[in-house]
């Protein structure tokens, strides 16, 4: 048996951290320009819709930082969403559709993400690859690549 | 006929047609089976201990751990009228298909029986053991709205294990026992020595010893060790007349191969939706499921498909859910809690009741001075438990049952020590290997992938945690009171102890029924398969008697 307040903090940390994995699927306000990280002009606007979809709730700051370290793309946004759109036609259909499309098809990347094995642990939290980038850009002090 | 040991003539001989060693529920599942069936065949049922707890019985079982963190050996089986079904849990399940079969990735894994040979014996047990009739699909238990989480069912799938009441064999068979005519029961008798034949082909008798009383010998033309796994191992390592590594032990395999279902905390699930109830899956004592038509009551599980674990390389593992909220979970395992149930327990002193089971010995004072420390967490549960329903919740525990992998390493020994019938004490060395780990592990992310691909949440992993994971501390992966593997089963004397038919190989009438005799030990709790077991050697034994 392990010291009580040890046991206390584990929990506690455990359940705040689980409310931040499930925050993106639970946008309930958009994101102000405080929030956002500097992108490159051609990627701000999926940029803005994607953060616009997922919201930017301040309890993922820890979480965000970490998704941003365990991700291939690293510390550059532009990358991260370039990563996200994938090719020029996903791009500019991310620029184009209404926020419910846009939610809907990223719920349906990140299953797939899943489906297909492409997860990441992060902080013990196995998150799709999609859904870590996600994460990665509400992180405000990322590098504009 | 119940007796009592002590009572029997110092130096006597009993002869009797078949000699049963231990009066657990594989002892007295075959004794009564041959009371009923064979009322012809003269049977002597041996109990070291007596109709209910006695401490200086109990205190036979001491031993020593080396090795994995284990639980004092004392507390781990009981010594008395129905043995460890005294304060078992009543988890029944039958093994799975795919748990009898070698598999590549494990070695020495598989048994000389396919799951279809053990069937009808299964359907059997489950009236021994008082649950509903033998069907684990679940859709029987899906009903108002409790229905089984939505994933692949080529990758994961929802098993059901049904809870006995729990039966004590002690108290539900006794009378059986007693009316039998064809059946003497002896409490207090202790075997302390197997005696062979000179040529080791056949046991000639063993001797009894009580403790300040009687000794004498019983004669048999068939014999059953029925002792339980560590007191099997411990009779034929230490019955040397004949043979000085022990009888059945020409290739050293006696003792080896010691295994354990390792429970372990898998991950906390975080379901998408924060009003998500657990229904079936709930492994709550108290919430566990009724099937309607039968009124079996019922607890579902995950678990990997045969192709999974195929692909995987996986053990059999399977996982059960249970709520927890952070007061709910610190209090579960509180200090408090812990010296509360040693107060309020009635039935067993608390150093054998599992609930109330201490690491340490504590004294009254101490007990009371931690629940006065943790008032507050004991009002947190109480009121957690009996007033709030579980809907609020929103976190879950994921705990798995992991079949060990066959190990010979892991293994049983006698020690220098002496008991009070000069018996060697036994040392466990449990040994975990790394087919163990990978399981634990890779489980725990296959799990994760799938709830998340089902959108049914997120999946924090435990197995990385220093505290919780792998390897064991007492909050973490740990034994779950099975004992198996001792007198491993196989065709081959050089592989296995006991062949298909639980006989000793070399040795014409001595027979195990046990867990001992488990070559692989699946993931399911085992007690259903030790009856099915034993009902199988019973009508082995009758078809012997004609």
């Amino acid at each position: 048996m392990f010291p009580r307040n040890s046991r206390r903090r584990f929990l506690a940390a455990a359940l705040q951290v689980g409310a931040a994995a499930l925050a993106w699927c639970l946008p309930k306000r958009s994101v102000g320009d405080a929030d956002v990280a500097p992108v490159s002009d051609g990627n701000e606007a999926v940029y803005r819709r994607l953060l616009s979809v997922c919201g930017a709730p301040r309890e993922i700051g820890s979480l965000a930082a970490a998704c941003r370290r365990a991700l291939p793309e690293g510390e550059c946004a532009d990358s991260i969403v370039a990563a996200i759109a994938g090719t020029d036609e996903r791009h500019r259909w991310f620029q184009r559709a209404d926020r419910a499309s846009v939610a809907q098809e990223l719920c349906a990347m990140i299953r797939r993400d899943f489906t297909a094995g492409r997860v990441i642990d992060v902080q013990g939290w196995v998150l799709a690859q999609t859904e870590a980038r996600l994460f990665a850009l509400h992180h405000p002090v990322m590098d504009a690549g | 006929m119940l007796g009592d040991a002590r009572e029997v003539p110092d130096g006597s001989v009993l002869d009797t047609d078949v000699c049963i060693v231990g009066a657990g529920p594989a002892g007295i599942t075959i004794a009564r089976e041959l009371t009923m069936s064979s009322p012809s065949v003269d049977v002597t049922l041996l109990e070291s201990g007596g109709l209910s707890f006695d401490a200086s019985a109990q205190a036979l079982n001491r031993g020593y751990n080396e090795g994995f963190p284990y639980y004092p050996l004392e507390i781990t089986r009981l010594r008395f009228f129905g043995g460890t079904t005294n304060h078992w849990d009543g988890l029944c399940g039958p093994f799975d298909t795919i748990d009898f079969e070698p598999r590549d990735w494990i070695a020495d894994s598989g048994w000389p029986l396919r799951r279809a040979d053990l069937e009808p014996f299964y359907v059997r047990a489950h009236e021994l053991a008082q649950i509903g009739r033998f069907d684990y699909e679940p859709d029987g238990w899906e009903v108002d709205g409790k229905r089984r989480l939505p994933f692949d069912p080529e990758r994961i799938v929802t098993g059901m294990l049904q809870s006995s009441p729990p039966t004590r064999f002690g108290t539900v068979y006794r009378e059986a026992i007693e009316q039998s005519a064809n059946v003497r029961a002896l409490l207090f008798a202790n075997v302390v020595e197997i005696v062979a034949a000179p040529d080791r082909a056949q046991i000639e008798s063993v001797r009894v010893a009580t403790l300040d009383g009687p000794r004498f010998t019983v004669r048999a033309r068939q014999f059953v060790l029925a002792a339980g796994t560590i007191e099997n191992a411990r009779l034929l390592l230490a019955s040397t007349a004949v043979q000085s590594s022990g009888l059945g032990n020409e290739h050293d395999l006696v003792g080896r191969y010691f295994a354990e279902h390792i429970v372990a905390p898998g991950a906390i699930f975080l379901p998408s939706d924060p009003s998500y109830e657990l229904g079936i899956y709930n492994w709550r004592s108290r919430s566990l499921t009724i099937r309607p038509s039968d009124g079996a009551v019922g607890v579902a599980y995950l678990w990997p498909t045969e192709r999974i674990q195929r692909e995987e390389r996986l053990s059999d593992v399977r996982a059960l859910i249970e709520p927890i909220t952070e007061p709910l979970a610190l209090v579960a395992s509180s200090d408090a809690l812990t010296s509360l149930r040693w107060l309020a327990e009635r039935e067993l002193p608390y150093r054998y009741d599992r609930e109330a089971w201490q690491p340490e010995d504590l004294d009254f004072a101490t007990n009371l001075s931690r629940i006065i420390g943790g008032l507050d967490e004991l009002a947190i549960f109480g009121y957690r438990n009996f007033f709030q329903s579980t809907s609020d919740f929103r976190g879950h525990n994921i705990v798995f049952s992991i079949e060990q992998a066959p190990n010979p390493d892991s293994r049983v020994t006698l020690t220098d020590e002496r008991d009070a019938f000069g018996l060697p004490r036994v040392k466990l060395d449990w040994r975990l290997n790394e087919q163990d780990k990978h399981t634990y592990t890779r489980f725990a992310r296959i799990l994760a992938a799938e709830f998340g691909a089902a959108g049914v949440g997120r999946l924090k992993m435990i197995s990385d945690h220093p505290l919780l994971g792998w390897p064991a501390t007492s909050a973490g992966a740990r034994g779950g009171w099975h004992q198996m593997g001792t007198t491993r089963m196989s065709d081959d004397p050089r592989t296995g102890v006991v062949d298909a038919d639980c006989r000793v190989h070399g040795i014409s009438n001595l027979y195990i029924a046990s867990s001992s005799v488990y070559p692989s030990v699946g993931s399911v709790n085992p007690t259903l398969t030790i009856i099915a077991l034993s009902l199988r050697l019973s009508d082995h034994l009758r078809a012997i008697f004609g």
